[in-house]
């Protein structure tokens, strides 16, 4: 390298309790999606650590992580992350199915009904608006009753209306499953809704109430 | 694993993720299945066609009587059994003698292909299913005319007396040799004994005919091979007729040559399909990372899935290739005249193994990569494209890969060296093509700058897709490749046969005319309208001495040479060099000269006579030498008369000799001969009109099959082609959406998509003409042995057909794109 070593990410740390919601905020290049990709065990950070109910994610392998994530955690992406040659339900089952699930069909549903659409399970993502298809992800997200939900802008890619309705409707499942919530968001108010905010600038965290 | 892997594939089945991949290789493993049961039809009926003129699968020859072992021993095998015995002998009928071959048959003969018979000499004839009964004796036309016998009258053979009964005019089971060729006289084996003529140390030709399937005739191969006695010899076809043997070899490496470059073409299309799809699956790889499956389980999962399809598509492309081929042989069964056997079950195994060969050995190398796609692929897309450096498991399976379709090669060419040159060629062609391919690309930037806006978009789409590109237009280029090189090999094959018996050649020979009739018989052909007709002294001689060294035949370890040694030759006079022959050493005669020798260079290769050297002959008592003048190249199959050595005219004038001529008549004038042999009642005539027509007959039959084999193989090149350029048919619908949304007329993309087809079709013609140029060079000299001359068309065709075939193609391709909705073309993946 010989040049100054660019630090991505530097002196963050903080915790998130069980059934706590925090957003990380912060402008673009931040830092916001690199924190949230280390802290889904996505990403391996060149020092540092992560702790799952005191284990450290990067104690364990790749696949080691996947099973972790596989157990705990749900995913919500700014792009929806839907596979486009699936009908929603089976987009929705796929994890279930991974986990090893008998009931995938049945679980999928349900969570596709929680979220308002129990009339589009047989159509797919290309049949879908935006709101839609995030709606989608939530139940995806949701289904496999996740400890932690992670979040990537995902309000990012519609429309302030349809934003906020889905907003509500991550928070009211939260709620509902008790699970701990962390969003990434350029969205003043999602971040408003979250009880604490990180904020992030040039890798170092700014603000950790 | 196995459950949820269907139920993915099931899935994506059912959203038409994978039906374009299913059908691509499913095309590819029907044409590969279409050409091998097509193929293998053909050649079993080669394989019979040929078996015909040997009256049976395979035959025992023997110079004395078979011990009966063998027969029981076939027929315990489940084989059909039949036997001859053939001999000179004089026939007679009334006052006259006539020297003819004399053939006993047991029923059954033959066993395969049939007589012909007609009611008088000369007459028209139909197959017939019988054999002459006891007492009876069939003659050919010839044998009536000479002995001037009836249908109804009698012939003597030995102490028997036979009736004739019918004229026959055809048998397959004649080979190419003197006895073969004297008039026939057919009789049943059972009456041989009656004329006596079968006696302790008569020159008798025995042979044990048998028929069946090809494992009972392997078993007795088998069998017999170690019990054969001196004087015994398994024939089969090959053996018999070598100029048959020559035809059918040539004619079944083409079909292997075909099935080999539909092997090219399956894996070329195969892999292109393949590669969409694994790029295609990175994001869901990323994806189910990110939801917790393992590495492992997830490769476990695409690999059954990919087994599953390949299987799908190894049966589906099997059965499509089955009913084309029986499509394809029901139309074309009646042009082809031969009779095709039911195809055999191997070519749908083939079928299915290369299904999955095919789709694992593309499949593998990309699937390993996507170990390398990061997970955090779901944010950030452009992690996990391709590119960087292979992982050593990802180039152990492009090894397997290669290895498979390596094996596929050498099954379906069924021989070695072809299956060397057809694959290293392809290889080497396509590294050669890597590099050509983006060097060509190279300036398209610089050139595109200057163009209209269409063609503009065209070529710098090229130059920006630069590896896709590449790999695109190598596929197009093997196809291509596949359908010029068939091509030019066809041409060269179908050339060598038409030329290998050409109309006109002389289908009569005349022997042992003397020097007092040399002018009454000129005359007599003259005045019959019988031209070209020269007549050759023909002197008996004996080489006893090279160089002064006495030739003995226990000095040459050849049999072909010492069976040239011991045997007196036929020398002749020649004034000037005959057409059908072609000088390789030394010199014509000088001016004036009057003694040496002009020898062909086939015996003197035989013999170790070098140019130069000086022979001694021995003519009747009379020495003959001199020294080697030159050595000449001879056309045996031309059918016209040839020496093996020959002198200046005049050198042998003191001595005995007859004379010897050739000439063509055509089959409505045959009758003639009749009158000829009346007016010289000394002269042999021999036809060999039945010869030449199998020859013949079965050329054009074997044209026709290499034809249709090429008609198809070209149609699959096509479609496979067509398969490459949809395998882009998504991105590409992606594209013309974005270009639309940017104010892109649908004028400028079909300009723009005219450039990019265009400039694919020329590169891709540009290194499939020149490869081609090579292969078929490599080809003709190495596997087909046939003169081949280079072909300036084929730069022609492959650049013309390159552009039109793909400008075509495309189209085809893409038309329905530019109708299509922006927005549709947007969110279509």
């Amino acid at each position: 390298m010989g040049e100054e070593a660019l630090h991505i990410l530097a002196d963050v740390s903080f915790s998130v309790y069980p059934g706590e919601s925090m957003a990380i905020i912060g402008s673009s290049g931040s830092g916001k999606s690199t924190l949230l990709g280390l802290i889904a065990g996505l990403d391996v950070p060149s020092a540092g650590r992560v702790l799952l109910d005191g284990e450290n994610l990067f104690d364990l392998d790749e696949d080691g992580r996947a099973a972790l994530r596989g157990r705990g955690m749900g995913f919500v992406f700014q792009s929806f992350q839907l596979l486009t040659g699936l009908t929603a339900l089976e987009n929705v089952m796929l994890p279930l199915e991974l986990a090893g699930q008998t009931n995938a069909a049945e679980v999928a549903r349900a969570h596709l009904e929680r979220v308002g659409l129990s009339g589009r399970v047989k159509h797919r993502p290309a049949q879908l608006s935006g709101g839609e298809q995030q709606r989608v992800a939530l139940a995806r997200a949701f289904a496999v009753a996740p400890r932690i939900l992670l979040a990537d802008e995902p309000t990012g890619n519609l429309d302030a209306h349809t934003g906020a309705q889905i907003i509500d409707l991550m928070f009211e499942l939260n709620r509902a499953q008790g699970a701990s919530l962390v969003v990434v968001t350029h969205d003043p108010a999602l971040a408003a809704r979250c009880r604490r905010q990180l904020r992030l600038d040039g890798g170092r965290l700014v603000a950790n109430p | 694993m196995i459950p949820l892997s269907l139920r993915f594939l099931a899935r994506e089945w059912r959203a038409g993720e994978i039906r374009v991949l299913l059908l691509a290789v499913a095309l590819a493993v029907a044409s590969l299945t279409s050409v091998a049961f097509f193929g293998d039809r053909v050649k079993q009926a080669l394989g019979r066609e040929a078996n015909t003129l040997l009256a049976a699968d395979l035959a025992i020859a023997s110079d004395h009587a078979l011990d009966p072992g063998f027969a029981g021993e076939a027929r315990r095998l489940g084989l059909r059994v039949s036997s001859s015995a053939a001999f000179l002998s004089m026939a007679r009928a009334g006052k006259k003698n006539l020297l003819a071959g004399i053939k006993g048959v047991e029923p059954g003969y033959p066993l395969r292909g049939g007589l012909r018979v007609a009611p008088a000499p000369f007459a028209a004839d139909a197959p017939t299913r019988a054999l002459p009964g006891s007492g009876q004796a069939w003659l050919d036309s010839r044998a009536a005319a000479e002995l001037g016998a009836r249908v109804g009258g009698e012939v003597e053979l030995g102490a028997a007396r036979f009736k004739i009964t019918q004229i026959i005019t055809f048998e397959g089971e004649r080979g190419g040799n003197f006895m073969a060729l004297a008039p026939r006289v057919l009789i049943a084996a059972a009456d041989l004994d009656r004329t006596g003529l079968v006696q302790e140390g008569s020159r008798v030709g025995y042979r044990l005919l048998l028929a069946g399937t090809d494992d009972a005739l392997a078993t007795f191969r088998t069998w017999s091979g170690p019990r054969l006695a001196r004087g015994e010899k398994l024939e089969d076809v090959r053996d018999a007729r070598p100029e048959l043997r020559q035809i059918l070899d040539k004619a079944q490496r083409y079909l292997g040559l075909a099935a080999v470059l539909t092997v090219v073409l399956a894996a070329a299309a195969t892999h292109m399909a393949l590669r969409r799809y694994v790029q295609r699956h990175f994001d869901q790889y990323a994806l189910l990372r990110c939801f917790g499956a393992s590495q492992r389980r997830l490769i476990g999962l695409y690999f059954m899935q990919l087994a599953g399809l390949g299987l799908a598509a190894g049966l589906l492309g099997a059965t499509l290739g089955w009913f084309t081929q029986l499509v394809l042989t029901n139309l074309l069964g009646e042009v082809l005249r031969l009779g095709l056997p039911a195809a055999s079950w191997q070519p749908f195994g083939l079928g299915l193994l290369a299904g999955v060969a095919l789709v694992l050995a593309f499949a593998l190398p990309p699937l390993l990569r996507l170990a390398r796609v990061p997970t955090l692929r779901v944010l950030r897309r452009e992690f996990g494209n391709f590119g960087g450096p292979q992982p050593v498991g990802a180039l152990f399976a492009h090894l397997v890969g290669l290895a498979l379709v390596a094996g596929l090669i050498f099954w379906q060419a069924g021989d070695t060296r072809l299956a060397l040159i057809v694959g290293g060629g392809v290889l080497g062609v396509m590294a050669v093509a890597v590099a050509l391919i983006q060097v060509l690309l190279w300036p398209l930037a610089r050139l595109a700058r200057h163009l209209p806006a269409g063609p503009r978009l065209g070529l710098l789409g090229l130059r920006q897709r630069g590896w896709e590109t590449t790999l695109q237009a190598l596929a197009l280029s093997l196809g291509l490749l596949a359908l010029l090189l068939l091509t030019l090999v066809r041409g060269d094959l179908l050339d060598a046969w038409r030329n290998q018996v050409p109309a006109g050649a002389p289908n009569r020979f005349v022997i042992n005319i003397q020097p007092q009739q040399v002018a009454p018989v000129q005359d007599w052909l003259a005045s019959n309208g019988i031209r070209n007709a020269t007549l050759h002294p023909m002197i008996r001689a004996r080489l006893i001495a090279i160089e002064g060294r006495p030739v003995r035949p226990e000095d040459y370890p050849e049999e072909r040479a010492r069976h040239l040694a011991e045997r007196e030759f036929n020398l002749s006079e020649l004034a000037e060099l005959p057409p059908d022959n072609e000088l390789l050493a030394g010199h014509w005669w000088w001016p004036g000269q009057t003694s040496g020798f002009t020898v062909e260079d086939g015996i003197a290769r035989a013999l170790h006579i070098r140019l130069g050297d000086k022979l001694e002959f021995d003519v009747g008592g009379l020495p003959l030498s001199g020294h080697v003048s030159n050595l000449r190249k001879v056309e045996w199959d031309s059918f016209r008369v040839n020496f093996f050595v020959a002198t200046p005219p005049g050198a042998m004038r003191a001595m005995p000799k007859s004379y010897i001529t050739s000439f063509h008549l055509p089959p409505e004038r045959g009758a003639v001969l009749a009158g000829m042999v009346a007016a010289f009642p000394n002269l042999t005539v021999i036809d060999v009109t039945q010869v030449i027509n199998e020859l013949r007959g079965l050329t054009d039959r074997v044209s026709q099959a290499v034809q249709l084999v090429f008609l198809f193989s070209l149609g699959v090149g096509v479609l496979v082609m067509l398969a490459a350029l949809y395998s882009r048919r998504a991105e590409r619908a992606r594209e013309i959406g974005l270009w639309r949304t940017l104010g892109a007329s649908k004028r400028t993309l079909r300009a723009a998509l005219a450039s990019e087809f265009a400039l694919l079709g020329l590169l891709a013609g540009l290194v499939a003409a020149g490869a081609a140029s090579v292969l078929a060079w490599v080809l003709a000299n190495q596997v087909f042995d046939l003169p081949h001359s280079p072909n300036p068309w084929i730069w022609l065709f492959g650049l013309g057909g390159g552009v039109g075939l793909i400008l075509l193609a495309g189209w085809l391709a893409t038309r329905d794109l530019l109708e299509e909705p922006p927005l549709k073309a947007l969110r279509m993946e």
